[in-house]
């Protein structure tokens, strides 16, 4: 079952990792249904987990295939930025992201989602779990008891995306001031310096080499 | 300022049997009242390299808690990414670590370059071993002349900062910054070495390895930097690791890992021949030790490299305007200061969606609440420097 | 290594001995000067008249400090009978220093060779609105720019 999973996964490697799926049949074996997704995301592995598996996970990680180290947990917001296409004043240059709301490796169920890397120092493999958090109500539990490494980067994560550690010792803000209001991570945040200064590329624009016509430029 | 508060709000003071000298000490030790206090080792202070705040619970010169406040130097880079060009991001994530600036470039450029399914000619990556080595022995030489500095002796870091000239001169000349090189490109590097740049290395080298002679002899036989960094600050191994501490702070507990030799394979770092150094005792010593040793293998590696330049282009051919492919990609590279990664989530635009960017500094420090419990308010400083972090590291 | 074993402070003191026989290492700036080297990014020169006011530079800078304004003039056409030709001028061309970070991507991106680094360094102001280089300024950069040096061996040679 694993194989030819496998093969179909990797698609940039010619042969598929064999430690990615040693790793997810433990974790197969391990969770069954709440595992929902798996993938050799260019040799490291990547799952999707059940919200109520999000511990669970990484306990299994760190017992019984030596992940003792944690690397990082984090957020996403799956949303795309809208833009004002066309406007005066409003910045070209910045790189256009697809305006319907697509996921990456795993897939997810909607906007938010977590992940956290764990690795093992004496068997040198990773693995990254992801989970999906509600967005009316971001809940998931806390790292907290098996990783206590876990308890500033799940801070950072509710500060910049408002997602609620439970069983967290002290969930506040790391980074900003107590009195900040927003989450700045979410895509509905606006990057605040490029809204408030004109973009000085749009005054009389030339078209670009290659596009202008035949007898313009030097 | 110790505040004196009404005996019914403290705890009892316990005296424990045979634990005071003298009957006096006795008598004085239940007489005063005595409370916590609570003392801000603030933004600035010279002993936090940079802007950390500790806020710290005392009894007397022993710290009970330890709360470090951070953020003042938090510049949102995880939201700038999301607005901004590959090209330009390079240029900003040189500033994260600004002391090894080309080391933090490398993982980033390797995870578009992987998302895009191209690799650099050999020679770019010899250039760029060649680089992130020189950082490395440029922040960590500086680490040896600056730890003196925590503990009192003043000499050693005005030899960090000077034998460091040598190393910057170098990583100027053929990137054009001192500090801030924005030398890597997908693809390869921007430009090839200048005439003479190989000779000036071997110079340079020469003075790194004369320098790191003088340290061990002013420094770490030196009775009183012993008596000052031994013992102090044990980070056992396996509450380190699950904190996330990396780097030399976990190999000098006695982790054998080194992701240059023990991770997925990136840059020329399986040509070298090259030793992973650990120290069993986990003090800040060990730390000093694990780091000097660090310093010497890496002037091995530069001159290996410099006697194994391949030649070719710098470059490898890639489109003019880069779009690099949907896909999620996690990279982590062995810095100077412990592990870095990216997470590079990228939808096919000229810019990423989602880079997280995880700085090895931010889950170093994550463990100073466990780790100065008990400590004397000098020992702090001992440990905040032997820990090493940056704090443009921690805060992003 | 040494029979006798010397307490550690004496070591110390025999690298301090020696150390205090060696000459400073220390440049009595302003008096002496050390010479950054050619590749060293000091400022950002100006040629105008390679200029064609694509604005790329403008674009592609991160932090927005790159000023520009033109207008197009109609010139007499290349050969007889053909129609004019309409060429972008410049009218403005500024670079505030307080705010570029001297990443070079303007340089890098100019399609037209119209940028220069040059490795100049003392341009100081005690007023913060003097560091935005206009035109005029940018082009006097121009004659600290330095010729593309030989490189390494084994680099690639560029077929002209």
């Amino acid at each position: 079952m694993s194989d030819e999973v496998v093969a179909v996964e990797t698609a940039e490697a010619d042969i598929p990792d064999p430690v990615v799926g040693v790793l997810a049949s433990r974790f197969v074996e391990a969770l069954g249904d709440d595992l929902l997704e798996w993938e050799d995301s260019f040799g490291t592995l990547a799952i999707r987990v059940k919200p109520d598996s999000w511990a669970p996970a990484a306990a299994f990680a760190k017992s019984e295939l030596e992940c003792n180290y944690l690397s990082f947990i984090s957020g996403i917001d799956w949303q795309p930025v809208t833009r004002p296409d066309g406007d005066e004043g409003s910045d070209l240059s910045a790189p256009v992201q697809p305006t319907e709301m697509t996921f990456g490796v795993t897939g997810s169920a909607g906007r938010f989602q977590v992940f956290g890397h764990v690795q093992s120092t004496s068997r040198h493999w990773g693995v990254t779990i992801k989970s999906d958090v509600d967005e009316t109500d971001p809940r998931i539990a806390s790292w907290v008891a098996i990783y206590p490494g876990a308890d500033w980067h799940e801070r950072e994560c509710w500060e910049m995306y408002g997602i609620v550690f439970d069983g967290h010792p002290s969930l506040r803000n790391l980074y900003l001031p107590g009195g900040f209001e927003g989450h700045p991570l979410r895509k509905d945040f606006p990057l605040l310096a490029r809204e408030v200064k004109p973009w000085p590329g749009l005054v009389d624009v030339e078209p670009m080499p290659g596009v202008a016509d035949a007898d313009g430029g030097e | 300022m110790t505040t004196t508060q009404p005996p019914s709000q403290l705890p009892g003071f316990e005296v424990e049997a045979g634990s005071l000298g003298s009957l006096a000490d006795a008598r004085l030790a239940v007489e005063l009242d005595t409370g916590d206090m609570i003392l801000n080792m603030g933004p600035q202070h010279p002993a936090t390299h940079g802007t950390l705040r500790l806020v710290v619970r005392l009894d007397g010169e022993r710290v009970i808690a330890a709360d470090p406040v951070i953020g003042y130097m938090h510049r949102g880079y995880e939201k700038l990414t999301e607005f901004r060009t590959y090209p330009q991001i390079t240029t900003l994530i040189n500033r994260i670590d600004w002391l090894s600036s080309f080391a933090n470039e490398v993982p980033f450029i390797h995870a578009a370059e992987q998302l895009m399914g191209i690799e650099a000619p050999p020679r770019a990556q010899h250039i760029r071993t060649l680089l992130t080595e020189l950082s490395r022995i440029a922040t960590i030489y500086l680490f040896l002349g600056e730890m003196g500095l925590q503990v009192g002796a003043l000499t050693p870091a005005f030899w960090g900062f000077r034998d460091r000239e040598h190393v910057l001169n170098l990583i100027e000349g053929a990137t054009g910054g001192r500090f801030h090189p924005n030398f890597n490109r997908i693809g390869g590097v921007k430009d090839d070495l200048p005439w003479g740049w190989i000779v000036e290395c071997r110079a340079a080298m020469k003075r790194i390895l004369d320098g790191c002679d003088d340290f061990e002899d002013v420094l770490v036989g030196n009775e009183i930097f012993q008596a000052r960094t031994r013992g102090v600050g044990i980070i056992p191994a396996e509450l380190g690791a699950a904190y996330g501490v990396s780097g030399a702070n976990l190999r000098a507990s006695g982790v054998d890992w080194d992701l240059r030799r023990d991770g997925k394979p990136y840059l020329s770092y399986n040509e070298l021949d090259f030793k992973v150094w650990t120290h069993q005792d986990g003090d800040s010593f060990a730390r000093y030790w694990v780091r000097l040793q660090e310093t010497r293998e890496s002037v091995r590696m530069v001159l290996q490299l410099l006697d194994g330049l391949a030649s070719g282009p710098v470059m490898a051919k890639v489109p003019r305007i880069i779009k690099v492919p949907a896909g999620e990609v996690w990279v982590e590279t062995e810095n100077p200061l412990g592990q870095m990664g990216y997470y590079v989530v990228s939808k096919g635009a000229i810019g990423p969606f989602r880079v997280k960017i995880r700085s090895a500094s931010f889950s170093n420090v994550s463990i100073l609440p466990w780790l100065l419990r008990g400590l004397y308010v000098p020992d702090v400083v001992t440990v905040l420097g032997s820990l090493y972090f940056i704090l443009g590291d921690i805060d992003r | 290594m040494k029979k006798l074993k010397i307490p550690g402070v004496i070591r110390g003191l025999g690298v301090t001995f020696r150390t205090m026989m060696k000459p400073a290492v220390t440049v009595q700036y302003p008096h002496e000067r050390e010479d950054p080297p050619p590749r060293a990014r000091g400022v950002i020169a100006l040629k105008e008249e390679n200029c064609t006011v694509c604005m790329l530079c403008a674009r592609q800078c991160p932090d927005w400090c790159i000023y520009i304004e033109g207008h197009k003039e109609q010139r007499p056409p290349r050969r007889e009978g053909a129609a004019p030709r309409s060429v972008s001028l410049l009218d403005r061309f500024d670079i505030d220093y307080g705010l570029c970070m001297y990443c070079g991507i303007c340089v890098e991106v100019c399609p037209f060779d119209a940028l220069f680094w040059s490795p100049e360094y003392e341009y100081s102001e005690q007023n913060i609105a003097d560091l935005l280089h206009d035109k005029t300024k940018l082009g006097e950069w121009m004659s600290g720019v330095h010729e593309p040096e030989p490189l390494e061996i084994g680099a690639e040679v560029k077929k002209k």
